[in-house]
């Protein structure tokens, strides 16, 4: 536990497996067997990291699979495990041995989360009465069937793999790769049925504005998944010229206006509703929640709500939207995680990535999410922020009358507060909602106190 | 006497395939003249073979296929994907 806290690395169990899931690498002591360790970087891709450090301790590359939680880990951090698969097992070993994982019992493992992780690993790929699709990358050998579509579909397109690839995310039902070709580089995005929206969402953006999504190859709906070219040029993360922030700023306002005209279809999609209706109708579930729960478990510094509070907020909101609606916006495509790295500049303008948190909605919201980020990364002064807005609304000045925008400018940071909050509570709800959700859903309706209190005092928002 | 390497593993699909290295963690497309020659050489065919069969098979001509081979296993042999266990080879190597 020291060591965890103490060097930002985290321990990790490896279950290092065959490809056909019957033999795993164990290290022998005497008569007794544990799992390889390793240590890895906290908050940074698993995957990634754990396929580096196995190749770098052990001496074999290797696919992740996911992680496994075996009874009775608990919180330990001595209790993490995933599962990798040797690519494909290999004789020869520089470490350890393989084994039978039916011929293992838990007598010889002095360490009874080893065992136990190695049981909940072969229980787990036990038919679970699902289609095999619904769990495309559970079964250890999955990794030569998706390199094989992806040579396929590489094919048609004149491309073909050239050897390294990298995984970045993995679990049953998700992936993220990226192969190298013999022209740039592609990625495997895999969103299985846990994000119902990113894979049709992300397929009718790509056709619908071609120009400001990465290409797409080939899709695959089995696996929710496509195969697409890696967004050329620089990322907007690396960044703090005003400039080119304001370039993105155009860019997302040039991508919501294309989308104008398929409202029906980004709906149809899936993209989540954040309409100013949709948002009005959220609001009264999402307050009434900070009302009804017991005051003690809505956050653990004390700094909890009256009811009073919470139905100023609301009705601060309520206005908001109202306002946002009497201006008369289309609802266009946006992004609630529009962070730079999300945003590359090719030769032919900016292409947004990562459409998981997609919606449809008022086109301010996405905006005040880049502000955010821009005031981060530039520190502008009144100046540079006026331009960052300016470069925002102009080409929306051919599509909206002149003082739209303005008037609806005022009330876009609250209202974008919520329909951000009311997302992470709409998703938290379909989940056991922990303290530290609460906690940070708090902290959010915190801070439409603070906008709503200031926008009373200032008459103005930003 | 060219043979793929002990890493090399082939796996197929409908119109070609994959060749993974599993010691070095790597994939390579294939199309269906490049699974062919990878079968044949597991086989134990020498490159006089392959070249009849890949011409025979894909209906191309000798010269054809001759050069389309040749390319093709200097591109493994670059990827370290073909041994070469010729004595004569091997001697005539050393003494270059």
């Amino acid at each position: 536990m020291l060591s965890e806290l103490g060097n930002g690395r985290e321990p990790w169990g490896i279950l290092v497996v065959s490809p056909d899931g019957e033999q795993i690498l164990l290290y022998r002591d005497g008569e007794n067997f544990s799992v390889p360790r390793v240590e890895i970087p906290r908050y940074e891709r698993v995957a990634a990291n754990i396929n580096r450090t196995v190749g770098q301790d052990l001496g074999i590359p290797v696919i992740s699979l996911y992680p496994i939680i075996p009874a009775g880990s608990g919180d330990l951090a001595g209790g993490r495990y995933h599962a990798v698969t040797a690519f494909p097992k290999s004789g020869d070993l520089p470490h350890g041995e393989w084994k039978l994982i039916s011929s293992m019992s838990a007598e010889s493992f002095p360490c009874r989360l080893d065992f136990s992780a190695i049981h909940a690993f072969r229980a787990g790929l036990e038919p679970r009465g699902a289609e095999p699709e619904t769990f495309p990358f559970l079964q250890p050998d999955w990794f030569a069937d998706v390199a094989r579509w992806v040579a396929d579909a590489l094919r048609s397109h004149a491309l073909r793999l050239t050897g390294p690839f990298q995984q970045f995310n993995a679990d049953s039902l998700f992936s993220l790769i990226r192969f190298d070709t013999n022209g740039r580089a592609v990625w495997l995005k895999a969103v299985g049925a846990g994000n119902s929206r990113e894979f049709p969402l992300t397929l009718a953006l790509a056709q619908l504005c071609p120009a400001r999504i990465p290409k797409i190859l080939a899709s695959k709906p089995e696996w929710r998944a496509w195969l697409a070219v890696e967004a050329s040029g620089v990322c907007l993360s690396e960044s703090s010229d005003a400039r080119q922030w304001e370039y993105a700023a155009a860019e997302l306002a040039r991508l919501q206006i294309t989308s104008i005209r398929a409202a029906d279809t980004l709906r149809s999609a899936g993209a989540r509703d954040l309409t100013c209706d949709g948002l009005r109708l959220l609001a009264e579930s999402f307050f009434a929640f900070f009302t009804s729960s017991p005051r003690d478990s809505l956050t653990s510094d004390g700094n909890t709500f009256r009811g009073e509070e919470i139905e100023d907020i609301k009705n601060a909101v309520l206005d908001c939207l109202a306002n946002l609606q009497a201006v008369g916006l289309p609802n266009t495509v946006g992004h609630m995680d529009l962070n730079p790295a999300n945003i590359f500049f090719t030769e032919a303008g900016c292409v947004f990535l990562d459409w998981a948190e997609g919606f449809l909605g008022n086109p301010l919201f996405s905006f005040e999410y880049l502000l955010q980020h821009f005031r981060r990364a530039v520190s502008p002064g009144a100046q540079e922020e006026t331009r960052f807005r300016e470069a925002y609304l102009l080409p929306w000045r051919e599509v909206v009358s002149p003082g739209g925008f303005e008037a609806a400018i005022s009330s876009a940071p609250l209202a974008a507060l919520f329909a951000y909050a009311a997302t992470a509570w709409s998703d938290s709800t379909k989940r056991a909602l922990n303290l530290a959700g609460v906690n940070y859903l708090a902290s959010l309706v915190r801070k439409m106190r603070r906008i709503a209190a200031s926008s009373r005092t200032e008459g103005v928002l930003l | 006497m060219l043979t793929i390497s002990r890493s090399a593993r082939l796996s197929k699909s409908s119109d070609g395939g994959i060749l993974l290295d599993v010691e070095r963690g790597l994939v390579f497309s294939l199309n269906p003249v490049g699974i062919r020659i990878v079968e044949l050489l597991q086989d134990g065919n020498d490159v006089l073979r392959l070249a009849n069969t890949i011409s025979q098979e894909f209906r191309i001509s000798q010269e054809i296929a001759r050069t389309d081979i040749a390319d093709f296993l200097t591109a493994l042999q670059e990827q370290h994907l073909l041994n070469d266990t010729c004595p004569n080879r091997r001697s005539t190597d050393r003494g270059a």
